[in-house]
């Protein structure tokens, strides 16, 4: 357990050259929310930067051979999968307070014209959306490496673009839609659960695909 | 007073097969006894860095078994890992990383790293902790490696090319770093390289691999007092005799190969011999010798 | 005590070691009951595999001039002046041989090697007497 949680440290270290990257996104955010005059913006840039960070991880770790790096150390393969899950949960997390933070304040000078509670349930489902994307990447990270995966793995991408250039209401049906539910439950939690629910299942599928893989 | 009589081997590869696309390691053996130094010797893809994934569980074995400290290599996985200290030919860290950042990334996975130990080590190295890997030169980077594989105390150190692109005195530096290791005789160190002159002086003993197989695994003296190097005129020899050469060169004047000193009494007494060295004998089993089995 | 090893002289080095350790013995260099380096730390000072410094020590140990502590490391032996000389005359009598093959190679005579042997022997006795 103490080595998945090294593993953890170790996976956002190798993030550091990025840093300032991370750290001017929430500003830009802010820019964006205040120009679009819509806080869930802010939210939804903060997960995104998130799901990038994700990625990046994987191609840092083709980049400098770190494969080699983690059968040096004391851990079993599936662990390397499980902690490297508890990274993008944690990356994840962290986007998700900063993008709380940031609606949460954008909200005190009233910049945005939606309420709270639509910006709120915009950051839920966006971190179930996210969770869900990266769920379907990973795996392709794991088996066949970050150069070769990048393009399958970026597909799912591409068909929200289509169904929202194809029917331009859509999202805001179902947006429309979940703003109807009134149970709080289901309507904050639900997604968070989800999303948690997509990443384990895409960590089983990694661990047996990355246990087997010539290195 | 035969030390290695009864000591435990520290490393122990057992009928070890892999199949890798058309390449393939084929019952692979060797052992080597606590307290020495084994050259792994071989040319280009001969299988050296397939044999250490496999130690390494980067590589899953098709069939035999590895032993390391005696145990089982997949089942006692990381508490073997805790204790080797691994070195390739190129640093597999981040290289926007400095060497503290290094330390901050692997020292919670070994509980005897030292920090202080790591300071010395970067020190007796004129490694600045501030600076990054990728602005350090290549003999720089061999030596950080070192650095850290030395500061969690293991007791088996890997190490896969390490020297490659090195000059002569980075590569003596790092000898002599191998020496002042196995000053502990609990020890041991597998060393593979093609580079063999840096065995020459250190290694204790050789393993030589060809296409996969195993030729010889032996020590190091044992190995060169087996082969001469034999040389003669043109029609010394008998076809039968000239068979018994491995790597067989005839040329205008006249002929060389390597013999097995077992097979030294079949030639002619006037043949010239010389003893051999580690590049004469992977040579000449590169040139197409058939392996007598 | 010193102990200088070449690649390139014709005896195999843990003989050179051997030869180097006798001599010292027998001079006196090295005393009785006195610690020689360690296996570890002589192969590591000579630049040589730790296998060679065992096979060194290992004959020596046989041929009765060192003894292994365990634990401890290996010590010279007390001088038995019979076992000495009688090395030595083995020694003598192999070089004597050697001698005698190569003369026999290049067709030396029995009594130009005699020869040979005496002015040898007068010119050391001349240095000896001229120290």
């Amino acid at each position: 357990m103490n080595s998945m949680f090294a593993f953890v440290i170790l996976d956002l270290l190798s993030l550091k050259q990025y840093r300032k990257v991370f750290f001017f996104m929430p500003l830009l955010a802010v820019l964006m929310s205040w120009y679009m005059k819509a806080d869930s913006i802010a939210a939804i840039l903060c997960l995104l930067c998130s799901m990038i960070a994700c990625t990046y991880l994987f191609s840092i770790q083709e980049k400098n051979l770190l494969d080699t790096l983690y059968c040096t150390l004391s851990l079993k393969r599936s662990n390397i999968v499980i902690a490297r899950y508890l990274s993008v949960f944690c990356i994840e997390m962290i986007a998700y307070i900063v993008g709380l933070l940031l609606i949460t304040i954008l909200h005190a000078f009233s910049i945005g014209i939606d309420s709270f509670r639509g910006d709120f349930i915009a950051l839920n489902v966006g971190l179930f959306a996210i969770s869900f994307f990266v769920s379907f990447q990973i795996p392709f990270f794991f088996r066949l490496g970050y150069q070769k995966a990048a393009l399958i793995a970026y597909i799912p991408f591409f068909l929200p673009m289509l169904l929202i250039s194809a029917t331009l209401t859509l999202p805001f049906d179902i947006f429309e839609f979940v703003r109807g539910i009134t149970n709080g439950f289901i309507l904050y939690g639900l997604p968070v659960i989800a999303g948690i629910g997509c990443l384990g299942l895409s960590c089983m599928i990694s661990c047996r695909l990355y246990r087997q893989k010539n290195l | 007073m035969n030390h290695t009589a009864n000591t435990p081997n520290i490393l122990e590869v057992n009928h070890l097969s892999k199949r890798l696309g058309t390449f393939a390691l084929d019952d692979v053996s060797f052992a080597l006894p606590q307290g020495f130094i084994m050259g792994f010797i071989g040319e280009n893809g001969a299988g050296k860095t397939t044999t250490i994934k496999l130690m390494l569980n980067m590589l899953a074995k098709d069939k035999g078994e590895i032993k390391i400290f005696g145990q089982e290599h997949l089942q006692y996985e990381r508490e073997i890992k805790e204790r080797i200290g691994v070195v390739m030919d190129s640093p597999y860290y981040v290289d926007a990383w400095t060497m503290l950042d290094i330390e901050h990334a692997v020292s919670s996975f070994y509980s005897k790293w030292d920090h202080s130990r790591y300071m010395n080590l970067l020190e007796h190295f004129s490694l600045e902790p501030k600076k990054q890997l990728k602005a350090l030169s290549r003999g720089m980077k061999m030596k950080l490696m070192v650095a850290v594989a030395l500061t969690h105390d293991p007791d088996l150190l890997i190490l896969d090319e390490p020297t490659s692109g090195l000059d002569a005195v980075a590569r003596n530096e790092l000898m002599e770093i191998l020496r002042i290791f196995m000053t502990d005789e609990r020890k041991g160190v597998l060393f593979s390289t093609h580079i063999t002159s840096d065995l020459e002086k250190v290694a204790d003993y050789i393993t030589l691999i060809h296409k996969g197989r195993i030729l010889e695994t032996q020590t190091k003296d044992e190995l060169l007092e087996k082969y001469l190097v034999v040389k003669g005129g043109l029609n010394l020899l008998t076809t039968e005799q000239r068979q018994m050469l491995i790597g067989y060169r005839e040329h205008s004047v006249g002929f060389d190969g390597l013999i097995d000193c077992a097979s030294l009494r079949h030639l002619p007494t006037s043949i010239v011999t010389e003893p051999s060295n580690f590049d004469e004998i992977m040579i000449r089993f590169n040139m197409g010798g058939e392996i007598d089995e | 005590m010193n102990i200088i090893i070449s690649n390139s002289a014709g005896a195999p080095i843990y003989e050179q070691i051997k030869e180097q350790i006798k001599n010292a013995i027998f001079s006196g260099e090295l005393t009785d009951g006195e610690l020689l380096p360690s296996i570890r730390k002589l192969a590591k000072d000579l630049q040589i595999s730790v296998i060679t410094t065992m096979r060194a020590y290992n004959d020596l140990e046989q041929e009765g001039f060192i003894v292994n502590v365990q634990g401890k490391g290996c010590y010279v032996q007390p001088k038995n002046p019979e076992l000495l000389r009688e090395q030595k005359l083995r020694d003598v009598e192999q070089h004597l041989l050697n001698a005698i093959s190569d003369s026999k190679l290049a067709k030396i005579s029995d009594k130009e090697l005699m020869d040979m042997l005496y002015l040898l022997l007068n010119e050391e006795d001349d240095i000896e007497e001229g120290e």
